[in-house]
C-alpha cells in the first residue's frame, strides 16, 4: 500500500520512515539544543553564585562573610563568563545558518536594544545617585532595574520568535524585579540568587528533558 | 488512502527535508553545515538536493563570503507544505491521529 520505491534509495516502510524522521529531528534538536542547555546553566550559576556572593558581603553570617572586593569580583567574573559562554556557543550554534534581511534587521534591532537599555539604566542610576540616592537604595535600585530590562527583553524575544519558555522566563524576571526590593537590602540579593538561579537551572533542565523526549519518540 | 510523496519518501531526502524543516521559515543553511548535520558525503547530498530542487521543494542560492563561494539551501513554501503533508500522511498510514 505505501511502500513506494524511491530512485537511488532503498524503499522504506511507513514505520521505518517515521523512525528515520524522528531520528533526524532528534539529531538536529540535539545539535542546536545542547548549546541552549549549557548557556542557561551558565546563567544559572551566575545568578545563584553571583548574587549569593553579594548577599554574603552584608548578610552578617559570621564565618561566611565575604570581603566587598571578593563578593563583587565573584559576581563580575561569573556574569562575564556567562556572557562569553552565550556569545561563543550562540555563534557556534548559528554557524552556517543565514537569515533573510528582514530577520537580520530584527536581530540587529533586538541586540542594540539590549545595549541601549542597559546604558539607559546606568545613566538613570547615575542621575539618581547625583540627586541623593543612598548606597542602600542603590542596592535595591540597580539589581531590580537591570532585571526588569532583562525580563522585558525576554518578553520581546518571546513575542518576536514565538518562544513559549521565554514568556515564562520574562514574566518570572519581571515579578522578581518588582518584588525583590520589598525584602530590603541585603535580603533582596538572596531573593535574586534563589529565584534567578532556580529559573535558569529550570530552563536548562527543561531543555534537557525536551531533547530526551524527542529521543524517546525516535 | 494517504499517498506518500515519492520525492520525500527516500531515506536520504527524508532526512534532508526534516533537517531543513527544522530551520525557521526564512532561514537557510550552508551546504557544509547541512552535510555535518546529515553525515552524508558531498556527492550524495548534492544528488538528493538536485532532486528536491527539481521538484521545487528546495531553493539553492550561491553566494560569496569574502572570496569563498558558499551554497545555501532552504525549503521553499511548497517544500515545507509537502513535508507537512508527508508527515501527516505517514501518521495516517500508521493509524496515528488520522
Amino acid at each position: 500500500m505505501s511502500q513506494i520505491p524511491a530512485e537511488g534509495d532503498s524503499p522504506l516502510s511507513p514505520a521505518a520512515a517515521l523512525a528515520v524522521l524522528a531520528d533526524q529531528q532528534r539529531i538536529v534538536a540535539n545539535r542546536f539544543g545542547s548549546s541552549i542547555r549549557i548557556i542557561t546553566a551558565a546563567w544559572g550559576v551566575a545568578w545563584l553564585c553571583g548574587f549569593l556572593s553579594i548577599w554574603l558581603m552584608d548578610a552578617g553570617i559570621r564565618s561566611f562573610t565575604l570581603p566587598t572586593w571578593l563578593g563583587w569580583t565573584i559576581f563580575a567574573v561569573l556574569f562575564a563568563a556567562a556572557i562569553v559562554v552565550s556569545a561563543v556557543l550562540g555563534i557556534r550554534s548559528g554557524r552556517g545558518i543565514r537569515s533573510n534581511s528582514a530577520n537580520a534587521f530584527t536581530g540587529t534591532v533586538y541586540g542594540i536594544s539590549w545595549v541601549v537599555s542597559i546604558l539607559g539604566i546606568n545613566a538613570f542610576g547615575a542621575a539618581l545617585l547625583t540627586h541623593g540616592m543612598t548606597a542602600q537604595l542603590a542596592d535595591l535600585f540597580y539589581p531590580s532595574a537591570y532585571t526588569l530590562v532583562v525580563g522585558i527583553m525576554y518578553l520581546a524575544a518571546a513575542a518576536i520568535w514565538r518562544i513559549g519558555q521565554m514568556v515564562v522566563a520574562g514574566a518570572v524576571l519581571i515579578v522578581l524585579a518588582a518584588g525583590a526590593g520589598f525584602f530590603g537590602h541585603p535580603t533582596n540579593y538572596l531573593v535574586f540568587a534563589i529565584v534567578g538561579g532556580a529559573l535558569f537551572f529550570g530552563l536548562a533542565i527543561a531543555s534537557a528533558l525536551q531533547s530526551r523526549s524527542v529521543r524517546a519518540r525516535g | 488512502m494517504a499517498e506518500l510523496d515519492p520525492v520525500i519518501h527516500a531515506q536520504a531526502r527524508l532526512r534532508i527535508t526534516a533537517s531543513l524543516a527544522a530551520l525557521g521559515e526564512s532561514e537557510s543553511i550552508a551546504f557544509p553545515r547541512l552535510q555535518e548535520l546529515l553525515d552524508m558525503t558531498a556527492g550524495n547530498l548534492s544528488t538528493h538536493l538536485r532532486k528536491l530542487e527539481e521538484a521545487g521543494y528546495v531553493v539553492v542560492s550561491k553566494t560569496h563570503e569574502g572570496r569563498v563561494p558558499v551554497t545555501y539551501l532552504e525549503l521553499t513554501r511548497t517544500g515545507r507544505r509537502a513535508f507537512e503533508d508527508y508527515t501527516e500522511s505517514l501518521r495516517q498510514l500508521l493509524g496515528e491521529g488520522g
